[in-house]
């Protein structure tokens, strides 16, 4: 009986010494906060995310600090935000939350029902301060006023089918110059095998693109291209568009995560403004400077400067090596003249479908995770475009991987 | 009408097996009320010198009746000289036959005088004077004698189950004679202090050990439960085994549900559950430890981290033996139960053997059936709500009911066969079918809502099984099993509808299915089939070697089609052996008790080609030799006191769904790798006994460091997958006080914890050092504990009866979800910390014949969680009828 009693008060002195779920440490003080790091740890997987108001500089960790958000977003597919809120959508569940980052925890301001046909996978637009266009990967859409809540628009964007195809599969949505800008592609399960041995296909060798009137939804103007496919991709916060001399820009993602054709190269497509359909004398093929690697996640730096990332196929012998083998660089592509610039880091890694490199104010802010046996670590880097200098910046402590980046005000 | 036509014959066939189960209960009691007439019925009779044959043929004149039996069997030409006045018939024929064990049937007008089957049993001792251990006292037990060697030891074997005159003599010291009565189902120990002739005696010690008391006295870390205590309960095998300590079952719903089994600190598929040693894999996805009622099982053996070779797998924490041997008798154990939910259970366990023939018929089975329509509540606190819409841009949170959680499963087993014949101790052929519908009302937690997903199928098991002692030369022991089994069911996920917590439609007109928002709807026909042979030789080589032997293979393949899309999925197949060589020695006075082991396993796994789809496959082969070895060691300080050692380089083999996955929530892996573990047990046990009081305390701690460990984690919203997590250390402790007054009260206080740390250093198959490294892995409970109290009186409201009262309380520690180590405190998702009180009163008649019991599970209505957003039933109450014959 004793030992028994010994037992469990010992036990219990000893989860009393670790931290207990009521206790409530000291409120943080309310300084401005605009960034936001999301970190992995792995296994379980735990997603923690961390308000700070620089990336530029210092030094964070996530122990004891930073909010646990694994349940209300798992791997940071799910977080848009605006004015220092969060907004969290879970097709599995048809709810649309909104949260806002007090005492180093999501707290919930409103969750309502959002129920979105065939939206396992969805990206997002925010198509004013108010407004939050959000599209499933099937053309579903919803537009949502978040400042109370409600959704004001939905239906589903006018596509066709094509019969034996699966599809269409919507890669962005963009607004710009109150046309809505849709790019899309097809799957084919029998689709003939890819070139390289060994390897099959998936998409189709086409990208298509419809651009409607906004807000009208109608007179869809419908335009496509076989340089690659998959425009833009289908995670949401990874970069699909970007505007440079007003024109409108489009990487492709035929990579094998996204959608699977390995015939096709990585580029760059091109709306050029005034017009509605894709620009037949423009298309920056990417892969072809880059011994034929796929690029995906990037950010447009201004000043006709674009900061992409490229996988070394060489190097990524298996699945696992994409998001966790040192098997990445970063380029800059000079949007002028159509040349790529390696930027001087060691191979890092990170996973390449997670919304991990964040563009704002002229600079693109991209992790670098160089670890590696027991040396390496997690710096958030930026890339200034005008200046044209790379800059070593906040050092990120205690983590798998940096999978979110987000601006949050 | 595809799917309704599918389940037409199901539910058909789980009707028929319920209105069987149903009538068979009912049908024996007018029977048996007639049987009792005729053996009841009083006679007075006189006998003067005459065979015993005469006499019956007097007997069947006055009373009208005819009696069959052996002439030379029961020596019927004995000439008798008896008197009876007004003597029942049942006592009057047992008298008759004085000298010869019985066993009187009726049929009709028949009555059947057999005699009972006389199983081997030994009694063995110590006997003791004041000055230490006495050789060469004489011990004769009725007509078998012997004398106690240099340690004071003696053993008598190959006994027969009655009572015995007990009489001890040496030279010098008082003889003892006393009366003692010998069970068949375990062997009795007689430890006895003989006085000098000066002295008078001061204590005689006769204590019959069960088979559970045996089973914890080897090296091994076992728990053992008799379950007899728990047979008016309502309570399924794994509400039972949750009070174990180091046992912790997680389960995701009410009856049927899912559950996940931790052992020491290791769960999933590292716990392997048996029945009767054949491994519950063989048994088909729709027979579980949570749907077997507990009157199906005689006793359950825990093993922790050690597994002894018998059981023949790849248990890599340990495993759950249920044996459900009641010994070769005639029993029938008839329940029903009704309770909250509208929940109903029967179950039927009856065993009937000619002793004359010894033919055995043996029927066990059961039916369950729940709406599981529990209230769920909100419970924002722990990030718990449960919304429903309140218009088209807001929630509200209330309570509701559960509307799609329906489950209902039968299962029936009949076994036909010889025993005690001399060329099988046992040949039985046993045929087992079982039959399952279950709905599915969430995800991997109740934020995902499903309103039409089930499974349903059926599953039929022919099997065989033969022992023989002695076989061929003294002290071969065999027993071999062979099954063959086919496990057909469908998932079913075609609804194009999707659905709130109110039962409301979230969405309706979809191409997509409830699970997975990416994926079309799809109705999943599975066939899994089991071979599975076992064999078992032991030899006894001298009183204190013996050599075992078991060599258990398993081959199960799986075929799966999907209707919707008219697609056949890759078939698959596994192959699993696992050999086992043993040797147990007992030395040091036989204080020693020590079993070392070998096991050798083997693992093979096809994968057929995948042709369709994004990633395509080659048909694909993989397999894997491993080699595990052990040993469990007790020494024994006194009779009451001993410790403990076990260790045990275990490998548990992956399974098919591991593997393969279940097509609902889990997803393939094929790539997985079997995960094995260094395990080691450290053990003391003291038990005492005085008068009528009984203590015992049992203490132990363990070590596991388990490599490739086989880990699940979720993998998108409402799916998870099986992957290989690298290295894991568990340790922990446990320990359990009893304390028993006659049988009048007893109480079982225990607590157990267990810890996992991380202990891989890098990311799975690359060099990226892990954040983790050493951190405890999250989301285990690691502290729990159980209080069981009970309190009943025998012959309190008339002969025969027994009113008991029981109670039992369930601590568990709270836990988070996810990384201790990480983000804020006030951010981490919680497990609750829970305190669960259950009550239950049973009145019993005709000594325990008719049973009536009446049951309150969580008590205090608690909002219970094992596992995160998952709400467990809230306050339940049963009522269970059972009907016991033996």
């Amino acid at each position: 009986m004793l030992a028994l009693a010994a037992l469990v008060t010992g036990f219990s002195l000893q989860s009393c010494s670790k931290s207990n779920p009521t206790d409530n440490p000291d409120p943080e003080p309310e300084t401005e906060k605009i960034f936001a790091v999301g970190g992995l740890v792995l296994d379980p997987d735990g997603s923690y995310l961390f308000q700070h108001s620089t990336l530029s500089e210092g030094e964070i960790s996530f122990l004891g600090k930073g909010a646990n958000v694994t349940t209300q977003d798992p791997g940071f597919l799910a977080f848009m935000t605006k004015d220092g809120f969060y907004y969290s959508y879970k097709s599995g569940e048809n709810t649309l939350s909104k949260y806002s980052y007090v005492n180093q925890k999501l707290q919930l301001v409103k969750v309502i029902p959002f129920v979105l046909a065939d939206a396992n996978r969805y990206n997002h637009q925010w198509i004013d301060q108010n407004n939050l266009l959000i599209y499933g990967y099937k053309g579903a859409y919803k537009i949502v006023n978040v400042e109370n809540m409600t959704v004001v628009k939905e239906g589903k964007f006018d596509i066709p089918t094509k019969a034996g195809l699966t599809g269409p599969l919507i890669g962005f949505a963009e607004l710009k110059d109150n046309k809505l800008h849709v790019g899309y592609w097809y799957g084919d399960e029998k689709y003939p095998d890819a070139i390289a041995k060994g390897k099959t296909n998936y998409a189709t060798g086409t990208a298509y693109f419809a651009v409607f009137d906004y807000p009208a939804m109608n007179n869809p103007v419908y335009s496509e291209d076989n340089r690659s496919t998959s425009p833009g991709n289908d995670r949401n916060g990874v970069l699909k568009t970007f505007t440079y001399n007003d024109d409108l820009y489009i990487m492709t993602s035929p990579f094998e995560m996204i959608s699977q054709n390995w015939d096709k190269p990585h580029g760059i497509y091109r709306i050029k403004k005034g017009t509605s359909v894709v620009d037949p004398t423009y298309f920056l093929n990417i892969s072809e400077k880059l011994n034929g690697d796929p690029v995906l996640g990037g950010g447009y730096a201004g000043n006709g400067k674009l900061l992409v990332r490229r996988i070394r196929m060489d190097l990524a012998l298996t699945w696992q090596s994409y998001g966790f083998g040192n098997v990445q660089e970063f380029h800059v592509v000079d949007m002028a003249t159509g040349s790529l610039t390696k930027l001087d880091l060691p191979l890092v890694k990170g996973q390449p479908t997670a919304p991990n490199i964040l563009a704002n104010g002229g600079k693109v802010y991209f992790p670098v995770n160089t670890k590696k046996d027991n040396t390496g670590d997690i710096h958030i880097y930026s890339y200034d475009g005008a200046a044209g200098k790379m800059v070593k910046g906040i050092k990120v402590n205690d983590l798998d991987a940096v999978n979110g980046l987000f601006k949050v005000k | 009408m595809k799917i309704f036509l599918a389940q037409q014959p199901s539910t058909f066939l789980l009707r028929i097996i319920s209105c069987t189960l149903l009538c068979i209960m009912l049908l024996p009691l007018p029977a048996l009320a007639q049987q009792r007439s005729l053996l009841e019925k009083n006679l007075t009779i006189d006998f003067a010198s005459i065979k015993i044959s005469q006499a019956l043929q007097q007997i069947e004149q006055q009373i009208n009746c005819s009696f069959v039996y052996s002439n030379q069997l029961l020596d019927a030409d004995r000439k008798v000289t008896k008197r009876y006045r007004n003597e029942k018939l049942e006592r009057l024929l047992t008298d008759l036959f004085a000298g010869k064990k019985i066993k009187l049937k009726q049929d009709g007008k028949q009555v059947f005088i057999g005699l009972q089957s006389e199983r081997k049993q030994r009694v063995y001792g110590r006997i003791t004077s004041s000055e230490g251990p006495l050789a060469g006292v004489s011990v004769r037990f009725g007509q078998q004698s012997t004398t106690t060697d240099q340690h004071g030891r003696y053993e008598l074997s190959a006994l027969a189950e009655r009572e015995y005159l007990l009489r001890l003599s040496s030279v010098g010291y008082k003889t003892i004679s006393q009366t003692v009565f010998l069970k068949e189902s375990s062997p009795l120990v007689v430890n006895l202090t003989l006085q000098s002739n000066a002295q008078q005696l001061q204590q005689v010690d006769v204590d019959a050990k069960t088979a559970s008391q045996l089973v914890r006295e080897t090296g091994f870390n076992v728990a053992a439960l008799e379950l007899s205590k728990y047979n008016n309960s309502t309570r399924d095998v794994n509400q039972i085994l949750n009070t174990t300590t180091g046992v912790r079952i997680r389960e995701y719903g009410g009856l049927g549900s899912d559950f996940n089994f931790s052992l020491n600190g290791l769960s999933g598929k590292a716990i392997r559950f048996f029945i009767d040693g054949i491994p519950m894999e063989n048994f088909g996805i729709g027979m579980n430890f949570n749907n077997i009622p507990v009157n199906l099982a005689d006793r359950l053996e825990v093993y922790k981290g050690v597994v002894p070779i018998e059981l023949g797998s790849d248990a890599l924490g340990g495993g759950i033996n249920m044996v459900t041997n009641k010994g070769a008798k005639n029993y029938l154990d008839a329940s029903y139960s009704i309770g909250s939910f509208n929940t109903h259970r029967l179950s039927l366990n009856t065993q009937s053997v000619n002793d004359t023939t010894g033919l055995m018929f043996k029927l066990t089975g059961f039916y369950n059936y729940s709406d599981n329509d529990y209230w769920m509540h909100s419970n924002p606190k722990y990030d718990a709500a449960i919304r429903v819409p309140d218009g088209p841009n807001s929630f509200i949170e209330k309570s509701v009911k559960r509307f799609h959680d329906q489950y209902k499963s039968g299962m029936i087993q009949a076994e036909a066969g010889y025993i005690n014949q001399t060329w099988a101790d046992a040949l039985v052929l046993g045929m087992l079918y079982n039959n399952h519908y279950k709905e599915f009302q969430t995800g991997n937690n109740q934020n995902i809502v499903y309103g039409k997903v089930n499974r349903h199928g059926n599953y039929f098991m022919p099997s065989l099984r033969y022992k023989k002692d002695n076989l061929f030369i003294e002290g071969l022991n065999a027993t071999a099993f062979v099954s063959y089994a086919v496990d057909k069911y469908s998932v079913v996920d075609t609804s194009t509808t999707t659905y709130w917590w109110d039962g409301s439609a979230s969405s309706s007109n979809n191409d997509f299915g409830e699970l997975n928002r990416s994926k079309n709807r799809s109705y999943t026909n599975y066939q899994n089939t089991f071979l599975l042979t076992r064999v078992n030789l032991s030899y006894r080589i001298n009183e204190g070697n013996q050599l075992t032997l078991n060599h258990n293979y398993n081959k199960s393949d799986q075929k799966s089609d999907e209707e919707l899309s008219q697609k056949i999925l890759s078939p698959a197949g596994q192959s699993k052996s696992v050999t086992g060589l043993s040797w147990q020695n007992k030395s040091l006075q036989q204080r020693l008790n020590t079993s070392v082991f070998a096991k050798f396993f083997h693992f093979g796994i096809e994968l057929g080609a995948v042709t369709e789809g994004k990633n395509p496959m080659p048909a694909q082969h993989r397999s894997y030799n491993n080699f595990g070895y052990g040993l469990a060691s007790r020494y024994s300080m006194g009779d009451n006191m001993g410790v403990k050692f076990s260790y045990e380089h275990a490998y548990r083999l992956p399974e098919l769904v591991e593997v393969l996955g279940d097509g609902v929530n889990v997803i393939p892996n094929p790539d997985i790798k079997p995960e094995s573990s260094h395990n080691f047990n450290i053990n003391a046990d003291l038990s005492r006994k005085h008068d009528r009081h009984f203590y015992s305390a049992d203490i132990g701690g363990f070590l596991g460091n388990a490599k490739d460990f086989i880990y699940t984690i979720p993998m998108g919203n409402n799916t998870s997958q099986f992957l290989n997590e690298g290295k894991v250390i568990v340790y922990g402790a446990e320990a359990e006080v009893q304390y028993k007054y006659a049988k009048l009260v007893e109480l079982t206080l225990n607590a157990s914890y267990q810890r996992s740390k991380q202990n891989q250093k890098y990311t799975y198959g690359t060099e990226t050092p892990r954040a983790n490294y050493g951190n405890m892995i999250p989301n285990q409970p690691w502290l729990y504990g159980n209080l069981y109290l009970s309190v009943g009186k025998s012959d309190w409201l008339g002969r025969g009866t027994r009113l008991q009262f029981d109670w039992s309380s369930q601590y568990y520690h709270s836990f988070y979800l996810t990384w201790e180590a990480w983000g804020s405190s006030q951010s981490l998702n919680i497990i609750p910390t829970q305190l669960l009180h259950h009550a239950g009163m049973t009145y019993s008649l005709k000594d325990g014949r008719y049973n009536i019991s009446f049951e309150c599970r969580n008590l205090g209505n608690e909002l219970a969680y094992d596992n995160f957003r998952l709400q467990k039933p809230g306050r339940s109450f049963n009522l269970k009828l059972r009907y016991f014959l033996h």
